[in-house]
């Protein structure tokens, strides 16, 4: 056994031979070191990798072979065609979640296009869009539910279709469209779901059905649909999967139990699981989002890092007299001129700003957060058929 | 994991199978009763009459009755032949049928179609677990059903055992004579134990129906449409066997159906059953059948898009 862990020369030494026939092995070794690191930095596909491979999933999967994708640093393939970029990643993490050109056709109509995205681990990525904007369609194809008509997408390295079951070992999901197994009870049901993931019964099923108010004892049938969405909810932050997908999540669910969803959510997120949903309500994607994107007909129009929409600012300043030209200032926006009135935003520091309009007759001056709600209204507007202005980068 | 599927499965079946096992047990043991008269009662006195009023019977449209019974080789004088009759008899079959559909039918598309089935998928697990699920879940419930017809064969043989020929019993004021032929106490003698072979075939066929059945089901997206079709291929299936024994035209097509390989009275009437290879290749056939249907379900339904739930 200590001559596997030598190095090649001195193993091929021990094993006899002479120093001027081991060069040649040696040699021979490192080209085939070589070879493999280059194929692995290459391809998705690692035949026979060293490292013990996960289960099999039996879904498309090829015997002894296990589709992986090599780690994405943070910021790294994000900004693709057809997306503005508001700014660039700046995370040094490995991405948990991402996807390369994902598209998905159903017939002659594409539901989703090309879609690049990566989500790292601890983060909450918000999923914004009208219906048919293919926010569901792009879940459901992380969970291999659709196989993908071209691009792939990984979940912690795994591919969603080829190894979907290692993928979606990583992922619990709330479905959009929410049906339960009506025949079963609340623990039941969770005891089958949590059965299938290998997790135990324990403190933390009890624990979670008081925060979120369930009476598990009851059947599933003769629950509201607000307290079957709390029965799935807890399925979705029992397993603490690295990656929880939700798909409108807060639909049927009251204030409070939306609110308690939201404090949810962010918890998982200090335990660094990554959030992944889609919503329509942007109020509640701006309070938990660390970034989003905006689909519109199936493109990834727009990805927003939240931090920075909470920097931007919208000004709306009405002036006494002719105004001057905005000042050359970093980050400053116009959106609109009206005779006296002049809106623009502006995501820098306010003492440049502040310092012009001092300068100005100013008579009315309105500062307010940007908010998501000025973003989205922009591609809100696109769809009506009003090309907006610096939509696509 | 494979395991709480199939329990989850056999869960969800459980009512439908108590209900369908009861039934062929009470049909089997019905049919023994009804054995007994026609064994002991009516052929006998039947057999009195100057003319073959047997014969006469199974002429014309009769035919159709003699082809349902089991063909010419029944002789309805014999207890067991006719007790045979009990396990091609049409109820029978369509019981085992509506079984076999109805369980498959709703085995993946059930689930789709109630939106169930990406809750499931949505955990880790494999597709192919979940048609392994319905192959387990089969191969515990048929034999639960065969074995229920064989119960209800053995209750009723140990009810009515032993047949005396006797006179039957008249509605009319009119009393009917005692047969005055002898007849040999072999003749009447139920021996429900011979049966038991015939399960196998049984088993072959709720195998087959299921295992085309789950491929449609596999391939579905609607459980009523799935069940639909299912139904109309095997009553095709069933007519196309019973047309082709009376009308010569449609006879070559019999061997495509899977009625035709259903032939549990060549077991129960034949000793030497083992020894035929029409017997063994029968079951083999069906067998085959539902291997296929089930393989073809597991290719479908590992590569199929699912769709969202309405």
């Amino acid at each position: 056994m200590a001559s596997c862990i030598l190095p090649p020369a001195q193993a091929v030494a021990k094993a006899g031979f002479a120093p001027t026939n081991a060069e040649p092995v040696l040699r021979s070794y490192n080209k085939l070191k070589w070879i493999v690191a280059a194929k692995r930095k290459k391809t998705c596909c690692v035949e026979n990798p060293s490292p013990p491979p996960p289960p099999r999933n039996g879904e498309g999967e090829k015997k002894r072979r296990v589709w992986l994708a090599p780690p994405l640093l943070a910021g790294e393939g994000v900004g693709g065609r057809g997306f503005r970029h508001s700014n660039e990643d700046s995370e040094q993490g490995i991405m948990l979640l991402r996807t390369e050109q994902l598209t998905k056709d159903y017939g002659h109509v594409r539901a989703l296009d090309r879609l690049d995205l990566t989500v790292a681990p601890g983060e909450v990525f918000g999923l914004l869009g009208p219906n048919g904007s293919g926010k569901s369609t792009a879940l459901r194809l992380l969970l291999g539910f659709l196989q993908p008509t071209a691009g792939a997408a990984w979940i912690d390295g795994h591919h969603c279709w080829h190894d979907s079951v290692a993928a979606r070992r990583r992922v619990a999901y709330l479905p959009g469209e929410l049906r339960l197994y009506e025949n079963m009870t609340g623990r039941q049901l969770i005891r089958f779901l949590g059965g299938l993931r290998q997790l135990k019964d324990g403190p933390d099923v009890e624990r979670l059905a008081r925060s979120l108010d369930i009476d598990l004892s009851r059947p599933i049938a003769e629950l509201s649909s607000g307290m079957k969405r709390k029965v799935a909810l807890l399925q979705v932050l029992l397993p603490r999967a690295p990656l929880l997908v939700l798909d409108e999540p807060t639909n049927t669910l009251d204030p409070t139990m939306r609110d308690e969803l939201l404090t949810q959510l962010r918890r998982a997120r200090d335990h660094g699981q990554a959030v992944l949903f889609s919503s329509h309500v942007l109020s509640e994607v701006e309070r938990v989002c660390d970034r989003v994107g905006i689909l519109q007909k199936g493109r990834l129009v727009h990805l927003q890092r939240m931090a920075e929409l909470r920097e931007e600012r919208r000004i709306v300043a009405a002036f006494a007299g002719v105004v001057e030209e905005l000042p050359n200032l970093p980050g400053l926006r116009r959106i609109e001129r009206q005779q006296h009135r002049l809106t623009f935003e502006y995501a820098g520091p306010l003492p440049p700003l502040l310092a012009w309009l001092a300068r100005q007759q100013v008579v009315d001056l309105g500062i307010e957060p940007l908010g998501l709600g000025a973003i989205y209204q922009r591609y809100y507007d696109v769809s009506r058929g009003e090309p907006p202005e610096g939509a696509h980068a | 994991m494979t395991g709480m599927l199939v329990r989850k499965s056999l869960r969800d079946v459980r009512t439908p199978l108590i209900v369908v096992a009861l039934l062929l047990a009470g049909f089997e043991c019905l049919w023994c009763k009804i054995t007994e008269r026609i064994a002991g009662e009516l052929v006998p006195l039947l057999q009195q009459a100057p003319n073959d009023i047997l014969g006469v019977l199974f002429q014309g449209p009769g035919q159709i009755l003699r082809t349902l019974i089991g063909g010419e080789r029944i002789n309805l004088a014999r207890a067991m032949d006719v007790l045979s009759i009990g396990y091609v008899h049409p109820l029978v079959q369509t019981l085992l049928c509506i079984w076999a559909i109805g369980r498959a039918g709703g085995a993946i598309t059930g689930e789709i179609d109630r939106g169930t089935m990406e809750l499931l998928l949505a955990q880790p697990v494999p597709r192919s677990r979940v048609v392994l699920a319905q192959l387990c879940v089969d191969l515990i419930t048929i034999p639960i059903l065969c074995l229920s017809l064989w119960v209800g064969t053995l209750l009723g043989a140990w009810l009515v055992s032993p047949i005396a020929p006797r006179a039957m019993a008249s509605p009319l004021p009119v009393r009917l004579p005692a047969p005055q032929r002898p007849v040999s106490p072999e003749q009447l003698a139920l021996d429900p134990l011979a049966c038991g072979p015939a399960l196998l075939n049984a088993a072959a066929l709720l195998f087959a129906v299921s295992g085309y059945t789950l491929w449609l089901s596999a391939r579905g997206r609607f459980r009523g449409r799935v069940l639909g079709i299912a139904v109309l291929l095997t009553l095709l299936q069933f007519l196309v066997n019973v047309i082709g024994q009376l009308w010569d035209v449609v006879g070559p097509l019999r061997p495509f159906t899977v009625f035709y390989y259903y032939q549990p009275q060549e077991m129960i009437l034949s000793r030497d059953w083992f020894a035929r290879p029409a017997v063994w290749l029968s079951l083999g056939v069906l067998v085959g059948v539902g291997t296929a249907g089930y393989f073809m379900a597991l290719r479908v339904f590992c590569r199929r898009d699912l769709p969202a739930p309405l």
